[in-house]
This record gives structure tokens, sequence and C-alpha cells, in this order.
């Protein structure tokens, strides 16, 4: 109540004199009176700004006397304020600035759909006028939930405002999924390889442990007995092959480095270490042994350096040297590297391995190629077993 | 014998002080009366405050006794309130 006489306005009267029968008076017309107290011999009232005009009429009829004592509420600040010009615009100002606010889009909320339709969703709604700072009233709701409707996938649309915030709810065709596929029957190897595991789920296999394969052979087959020819027209029925084959495959790598640096440094008596600088790696050192030629040695630390990633666990393949190029050439028994060649084309080192002449030095490049064998599944599925043919 | 209209509240369940014209008092604890239905402030002291009713006058003796609210139908008091009499 209290807050509502703020908001009209009240003025606190005293009347020094004949106070009863002011109230009376008051109470007898019906003039509402709020807070009323004795102050020594003079009554204190407040009463309605709207009541002013008949509190004069009752103080008259009571013959009293009534001293306004002051006023307050809304109008008595609004009267203050008035006169300030600077207050009052800024006032205007942001009362204009609310209202644009709260009449103006300011976020779009899109629910339901998936990332992938936002954006096109967004741009449908920009182009039907539904975007930041676009007044709510000017928005064609009705196009911009046609224009929505006409999107691939989208069912249903519906545009709510919720103050300034425009709520847009998809609804999404449900996905079609793809009818599966009926399941192969045949599996063939897609990789060259040496078998190294068998599993058959379903069919027989063709092919076990140690056997060496070629891309295209069948590993398992889904069919039992011969597959359908001319001779014996009568096809068994074809079912799935299902299963697993691994294989050691081989895979080849290839890196080619500039060599920034290389030197000869004598490490004791018939000792010589061949160091190579690298590029933003580390240097890779290759000693010789005591009685042999460089050749026979430098793997050994070729086998440490793991620039590449690479470790060798053994070291009996460095009588593989094939070509008189290299500086070595390892065999690794390891599952993940088979053979490491490092080419020096340094004339430098040319020379002081003895290679024989007329070898073409190429200038200054280290050549590292990684061939390695993984171990992979190579069995692919080929045909249909509705198709009912072979492959 | 009854009013008539007393007995037609009653028969009815209606509010008899808007069918029989009376004043209804509320009282809130001592600090607090709620006088509905009054026919004009007739006396008013910190320690007695009397309101003309149609059933005649009826007298709110206390302390410190304010008004918080009077108008034509309603007159709400405040203060310590010690007693209620009617026709005092």
């Amino acid at each position: 109540m209290e807050g509502l006489r703020w908001l009209f306005g009240y003025i606190v009267v005293r009347v020094p004199r004949r106070g009863t029968a002011f109230f009376r008076e008051a109470s007898r017309r019906g003039l509402a009176l709020y807070g009323l107290s004795w102050k020594g011999r003079s009554l204190r009232a407040t009463v309605l700004l709207s009541d002013v005009r008949e509190l004069r009429r009752v103080v008259r009829a009571a013959g009293a006397r009534a001293q306004i004592v002051g006023g307050w509420g809304l109008p008595f600040v609004w009267r203050r304020v008035r006169a300030h010009r600077l207050l009052m615009t800024v006032l205007a100002a942001s009362l204009l600035a609310w209202a644009a606010l709260g009449e103006t889009i300011q976020a779009v909320d899109i629910r339901g759909g998936g990332p992938s339709v936002r954006r096109e969703v967004l741009a449908t709604l920009r182009t039907a006028g539904v975007e930041r700072w676009r007044p709510v009233a000017l928005v064609d709701v009705e196009r911009a939930v046609r224009d929505l409707k006409s999107l691939r996938g989208v069912l249903w649309a519906e545009i709510t405002f919720d103050g300034s915030h425009a709520v847009v709810r998809l609804e999404m065709a449900p996905k079609a999924t793809p009818s599966p596929s009926p399941p192969a029957s045949r599996m063939v190897a897609a990789a060259k390889g040496i078998v190294r595991r068998v599993v058959v789920t379903q069919g027989i296999a063709l092919v076990k442990r140690g056997d060496a394969v070629l891309p295209g052979q069948v590993l398992i087959t889904g069919y039992e007995g011969p597959p359908p020819s001319a001779v014996s027209p009568m096809a068994p029925t074809p079912r799935a092959a299902l299963g697993e084959v691994d294989a050691v495959v081989e895979h080849t790598l290839t890196l080619t480095l500039p060599i920034v640096k290389t030197s000869l440094v004598a490490a004791g008596p018939a000792f010589w270490s061949l160091r190579v600088s690298l590029p933003n790696r580390p240097p890779i050192t290759f000693r010789s042994g005591r009685a042999g030629p460089l050749t026979r040695n430098l793997w050994q630390k070729a086998a440490s350096y793991r620039g590449f990633g690479v470790s060798l666990a053994r070291s009996e393949s460095l009588t593989r040297v094939k070509e008189v190029r290299s500086i070595g050439e390892l065999v690794a028994r390891g599952r993940s590297l088979a053979r490491i060649r490092l080419e020096a084309r340094s004339p430098k080192v040319a020379k002081w391995l003895g290679w024989r002449e007329g070898y073409k030095l190429q200038g200054t490049i280290l050549v590292y190629t990684l061939t390695g064998t993984a171990e992979e599944d190579i069995a692919r599925p080929v045909g249909r077993r509705s198709s009912g043919s072979p492959d | 014998m009854r009013d008539p209209r007393s007995i037609m509240a009653r028969f009815f369940e209606l509010p008899e002080e808007i069918l029989l014209d009376l004043p209804k008092i509320t009282v809130i604890g001592d600090a607090h009366v709620l006088i509905e239905n009054h026919r004009g402030l007739v006396r008013f002291h910190p320690e007695r405050v009397t309101v003309e009713t149609t059933r005649g006058p009826f007298t709110v003796n206390g302390t410190d006794l304010q008004i918080a609210s009077v108008d034509r139908e309603t007159l709400s008091l405040t203060g310590v309130v010690r007693s209620l009499v009617w026709r005092g």
C-alpha cells in the first residue's frame, strides 16, 4: 500500500487545532487518511495527492486549519527531475534503448536439427528477416517458417519470440539408414604377404600359416564344394565368408635428408669414425672395427640410431651388403622393420671406403630407405552372397 | 423474533455483515484491529479510539494507538490493544 501511495504521491498535513472535528468530518465525508497520530495537541495525517481538493473541503467544514508538512512520491520526484534537461535526455534515451532492445531480435536460438543444418537454417532465417536488430513486429514469421520447411530434411518448423529471443524449433526427418548389404561370399588378399594367422568365422580357409599370398588370392571362401561351372551347372548355395587373415606385408619409406657436414675422425689405432650431421637430428656416427673395414661395424651405430623411430635387434644381417655404393645394409628380425639401407654419396666417404672407380657422386645427399614389414589384416571381402555367382 | 435477513443469510450461508449491514471487526493479536463497515470516527486518542457502527459506538482501549488508515469503509488501527468495548 505504501508503494502505491508513493506512486500516486502524498502529502503529510498537520492540524494544530480542532483535530477531532477534522477527523470526524473526514470520516463522515469518506476522505482517506493514513498514519493518523497525535503529536502533542496537533493531529498529523497523510493524504493522497488526489484527495487534496477534498481535504480542503473537510478542513473548511471542520473549521480547522491544516498545514502541509511536505510532499513525497513520484509526482514530486518527477517535478524535481523535469527541471534538469540533461537528466531528462539521458532518461529518455535509456528508455528508448530499453524499448528498442526489448522489441528487436537479439538472439536466435535454434532447437532441433544437427550442427550440419544450422548454417543453412541461419542463412534461411536471415533471408526471411529473422536476424539480429530486426524489430520483432517486422518479421514475417509465416514466410520464415515456409522457407524453413522447404529446407531438405526439415519436417516441421516453428518460430516463437520470447522477448528479444527468437526461438526456432525444428523437427528433422529421420535419416534413411542404408539397407544392410549381404555379406561377401569370398575373402581375397588385398596385398602381398606371408600369412601369420587365419581365423575363420564362417566359410572355408584356403590358406594356412606360412603361406605366401599374392593380391587377389582367395583366402576364405563361402562356397562349399566346387564353384559353379559349365560342367556342373548346379550352383552351390553361397554362404558368407567371414574371418581374419593376418599376414606380414612389406612397406617402404624413403626419406631424403641433406648432409650438413661429414667428417672422418681417427678414434685410435685402426679405429675410424664417420660422423654425419643432419639438420634438426642428432648426428650419426659410424665406427670402424679394429681389423675390418668400416662397413663391418658401421651398422652397429646405425642400429642404435633412432632418428626414424626404428630400432634393430640383431646384427647378423651385416653380411647382406649387396651394393657397392651402400655403406651398410641391415636386416632386422623384428616385426616392424626388415631392412635399412644407408646410401652415402659423399666423395670423401666413397674414397675412404675404397669404393670402386667410376662411382657417380651426386652431391652431399644422404638417402635413407627404410623397408619394413608390418603384420596386418589383408583379407578383403569380395562378391555378394545374394548374387549367387562366383567372382 | 429474529430478523428474516439473518435467517436468509444463515440459510444461504451468505456473509451476515453484508446482508445485515453489520460491522466486521478483525483483531490480530493485540497489535492490530481492522474495523470494516464503520459509520465514522468519533474519538481518537492514543489510549482510546471510538468508532460509530450500526450497532452503536465501538471502543478500542489500549496504548500508543494509531490509525494506520481510515476511509469510508475501513479503519485500520495499530498499537497495543487492551480491550474492545461495545457502547463504551
